[in-house]
């Protein structure tokens, strides 16, 4: 285990070090759905139930009696893990964000092994 | 293909413990600010607990499993992946066997007999006992640690943790029911073990979520074990997304669309039967509230879980791992990182402090001499070696007690000889142990004499078992050998016959022979015959005894060849201590690669090329070379390379000759067969018919024009060959190997 110093911000220096403009659309902006999803999120919990807490502009409308009702219910309850930011700074509802996957080779990876197995045998033919 | 290492719940699991690197969070009480994508999470190879959490459920919903992310709070240990307190699951007591059922008490049993102890000095014990108690505190022996595992666990609860019961951590929790998974279990990201609900060491869970919704637990601050995970009863789990239509319906009641599709699904709803706490979807503004209402969950936004197969082997992020258990170390390896095929080593110490280690266990793969493991136990002195199956000589398993005995296993039908084991106590004994599937022979047994200063030690007796064959009488049927060579002594035993309690013997020495027959019916042996079967024995003995020595030499041979494997593979490990770089890394070259690991085979034969490549053409001056030459040997010297150039130039005119002389040969035996014919032809001339002429004068035509044909031969042969003595002598000047010809 690493010491406790170089822990802080590790998860930061990592995202520093990140290209935001490489990363995939997805990942940089919310499509209406998202946005939908998120504002309904957030009118549901309330944006103080949203951890981290500073909100965006989604909330005025969509609190209504929801909010109430849950924040008068629970309002001991701490923050809830819902909407927090990706690696983009770009905030997600977080069942958005598991991506169910079945690992398997990547494709890349096989077409480089067909290729040098086309290489080593050209009868197999070329894919292109 | 998909990886199967990644298809059931605890290999994913060990997966991502090991693959990713925890770190814990900076603020343990609060939830983190970012949680990137999982694929980001792989890539990196890093992430905290919500991170690793989101990628194993990923994982396990992408093979199947009912996966849920649980976000809660966790004890320090847990939440800092401290397993010190935890014993190494390898060492853990096997989970005692049911207890067998007692059979019913039978009416005439006899019954056990009373155990007769004295009261007074039970009482005088349980004194001693409570007055050394208070010592015995002070001073627990050692090893105590490994005889009552449970008792770290409390020591280390006595540091009072100021934020226990709020840290912040995330795990995965697999309901059962999908892929057969019969009871619902969480998994532990940070280390990859498997809890039951019951025994989790979780203090509380705050919400659950997957792909399909996001629950939050309305059943307060209970502990995991006591909470329901019946996730659609509204009242102890609250939903963010209404589960089923008919819920829907319940908050839209005004909304037309909805009930004209609730209509058409021909579906019953409840109207008024509305949960009291279900916090649904507020149709608020007109313009969402078709949507929200059938509000289902917007695609991932992340993008796939991107995985290679030799990172998926390679596991750990760094080359190697090291987890602390409770009085042991487990360090982790990727395969075909090391020279010597290290995948995991367990250290174990008797001591809490870690400072006496005791045992060492150590793992290997892809080894070429097939090693699989070795334990070493220094209190013992014991070393146990394990082989996988293909080495030579079928050994499975080498133990050895330093200074009193050593054990050869070997696997089953995998010898000729059947031999299955032998044990070997140094200066006693030596057993030899056989599967009696060829021959009748189960045991060979040879005890030693004191050894004598100056000499090895001597066989003093042998002994030799048979099993019973059927067909053969047991009267005649030997079950037992004895040779004792001490006192000049064979004896013979035989097997019992049916229903016998006593059984033939025979004995045999120079002094005499005694014969015991259990049939009195059968007849006894002549003195002849007992002559005869003692020269027999004797032949046996001496028989028995190379076989013995022969197996010595054998084992001796492994011994020597084991250690010349270890001396090669630690030699390559001083040379350099770790192939693994970051991605392009070398094959070891002392193991060996399954020819279906296309990646590392295909390594494996270009290294092959490369090595062909580099040493010195053979032609047709290498037989006559004085030695091997190789780029680094120094050349040849100029006495050797005049000697091998003549040595050269002197075959090829041997040969030439040679090759003239047969040609000639040939010519002689033509002419001498033409001349001989018509000799005969010009003596029988007046007798002859015309057609006897016409093969005279055919056989003659023929005659010439063979040698003619010859005649050329052996010209243009004798033209080439000084061109062809020529060639080579220039070629020989202009061969690098000879340069010291020129000088």
């Amino acid at each position: 285990m690493a010491e406790d110093g170089d822990l802080v911000n590790a998860k930061l220096s990592r995202l520093a070090e990140l290209r935001v403009e490489e990363m995939p659309d997805a990942y940089r902006v919310n499509s209406r759905k998202e946005e939908l999803m998120l504002e309904c999120v957030i009118a549901t919990f309330g944006s103080s139930y949203c951890a981290p807490a500073h909100t965006s502009a989604a909330n005025g409308r969509y609190v209504g009696k929801f909010v109430r009702h849950f924040s008068s219910l629970h309002p001991e309850r701490p923050p809830l893990m819902l909407t927090p930011c990706n690696e983009c700074g770009r905030r997600k509802f977080v069942c958005t964000t598991l991506r169910p996957t079945q690992a398997r080779p990547a494709l890349t990876c096989l077409f480089a092994r067909h290729r040098s197995a086309t290489r080593l045998f050209p009868g197999l033919g070329a894919v292109h | 293909m998909p990886y199967t290492e990644l298809y059931d719940y605890d290999k994913c699991a060990r997966f991502v413990a090991q693959f990713i690197a925890y770190e814990p969070l900076d603020l343990p009480t609060s939830l983190p600010a970012i949680l990137p994508s999982p694929a980001t999470v792989m890539d990196w190879q890093a992430g905290d607990s919500f991170d690793c959490a989101q990628l194993l459920c990923s994982l396990l919903l992408g093979v199947g499993y009912d996966a849920y992310v649980v976000s809660g709070y966790a004890p320090k240990a847990v939440v800092l992946a401290d397993q010190s307190s935890v014993i190494l699951p390898a060492l853990r007591p096997a989970p005692a066997a049911p207890p067998a059922e007692s059979p019913p008490p039978k009416k005439y049993a006899v019954r056990p007999r009373k155990a007769l102890s004295s009261n007074f000095l039970k009482q005088r014990e349980a004194e001693i006992a409570a007055a050394a108690h208070g010592d015995a505190t002070a001073l627990a022996p050692k090893g105590q640690g490994q005889s009552e595992p449970a008792l770290p666990a409390a020591d280390e609860d006595h540091q009072v943790d100021e934020l226990q019961g709020r840290r912040v951590h995330a795990w995965v929790l697999v309901l059962a029911g999908k892929r057969m998974l019969e009871a619902s279990l969480f998994l532990e990201p940070t280390t990859g073990s498997s809890y039951s609900l019951s025994s989790a060491p979780y203090r509380t869970i705050e919400s659950v979520w997957n792909t399909s919704n996001y629950w939050v637990n309305l059943q307060g601050p209970l502990p995991p074990a006591e909470l329901s995970y019946d996730l659609a009863a509204p009242a102890k789990w609250e939903g963010l997304l209404a589960e089923s239509e008919s819920e829907l319906v319940d908050d839209n009641d005004d909304d037309p669309t909805l009930a004209a599709a609730e209509l058409a699904a021909g579906r019953a709803g409840t109207p008024g039967a509305e949960p009291p706490q279900k916090v649904g979807v507020e149709a608020g503004a007109s313009a969402l509230a078709a949507d929200r209402t059938r509000m289902d969950m917007p695609p991932a936004w992340s993008a796939r879980i991107r995985l290679d197969r030799e990172r998926l082997q390679a596991r750990c992020p760094a080359a190697q791992r090291l987890t602390t258990y409770h009085t042991a170390h487990l360090e982790q390896f990727p395969p075909y990182s090391r020279e010597d095929g290290l995948v995991e080593r367990m250290t174990i110490f008797s001591d809490i402090e870690m400072e006496d280690a005791y045992e060492v266990r150590e793992s290997y793969r892809n080894r070429k001499d097939k090693l699989s493991s070795r334990t070493v136990n220094q209190r013992e002195g014991r070393t146990v070696e394990t082989f996988e199956p293909g080495r030579s000589r079928a050994l499975r398993e080498l133990v050895s007690i330093e200074g009193s005995r050593r054990e050869f296993r070997y696997y089953d039908g995998a010898r000729l000889d059947g031999l299955m084991s032998r044990t070997e106590v140094f200066g006693d004994k030596t057993t030899l142990t056989y599967s009696g599937d060829g021959s009748t022979l189960t045991q060979r047994t040879a005890s030693y004499a004191e050894a004598s200063p100056g000499s090895g030690p001597t066989v003093r007796k042998m002994t030799e078992r048979y099993r019973r064959t059927d067909e053969v009488d047991a009267e005649a049927d030997v079950a037992k050998r004895t040779f004792d060579l001490a006192n000049g002594v064979i004896k013979v035993r035989y097997h019992f016959g049916q229903d016998r309690v006593t059984r033939s013997w025979r004995t045999y020495s120079k002094q005499g022979h005694r014969v015991v027959q259990v049939d009195p019916f059968s007849r006894t042996p002549t003195d002849t015959e007992l002559q005869e079967e003692y020269a027999q024995l004797q032949q046996a003995e001496r028989e028995s005894l190379t076989q013995l020595r022969e197996t010595d030499r054998q084992a001796k041979d492994e011994l020597t060849r084991r250690a010349d494997e270890e001396a090669v593979i630690a030699e390559a490990m001083d040379e350099d201590e770790q192939v693994f770089g970051d991605g392009n890394f070398a094959l070891p070259r002392h193991l060996s690669v399954s020819a279906y690991d296309t990646g590392r085979s295909k390594l494996v034969l270009s290294h092959d090329e490369t090595e062909e490549v580099a040493e010195v053409p053979r032609d047709f001056l290498t037989p006559f070379l004085p030695r091997q030459l190789s780029p680094e040997a120094p050349p040849l010297t100029r006495e050797e390379a005049l000697r091998v150039r003549d040595d050269c130039l002197r075959s090829l005119k041997d040969r030439l000759v040679e090759r003239a002389t047969i040609v000639q040969s040939r010519l002689d035996e033509e002419n001498a067969a033409l001349s001989k014919r018509q000799t005969t032809f010009q003596r029988n001339r007046d007798h002859m018919d015309p057609r006897e002429e016409e093969e005279y004068e055919a056989f003659c035509q023929e005659a010439m024009f063979r040698i003619q044909i010859l005649e050329q031969r052996l010209e243009r042969h004798t033209e080439l060959s000084l061109h062809k003595y020529a060639e080579l002598d220039t070629r020989l000047r202009s061969d690098l190997r000879l340069a010291a010809l020129a000088g």
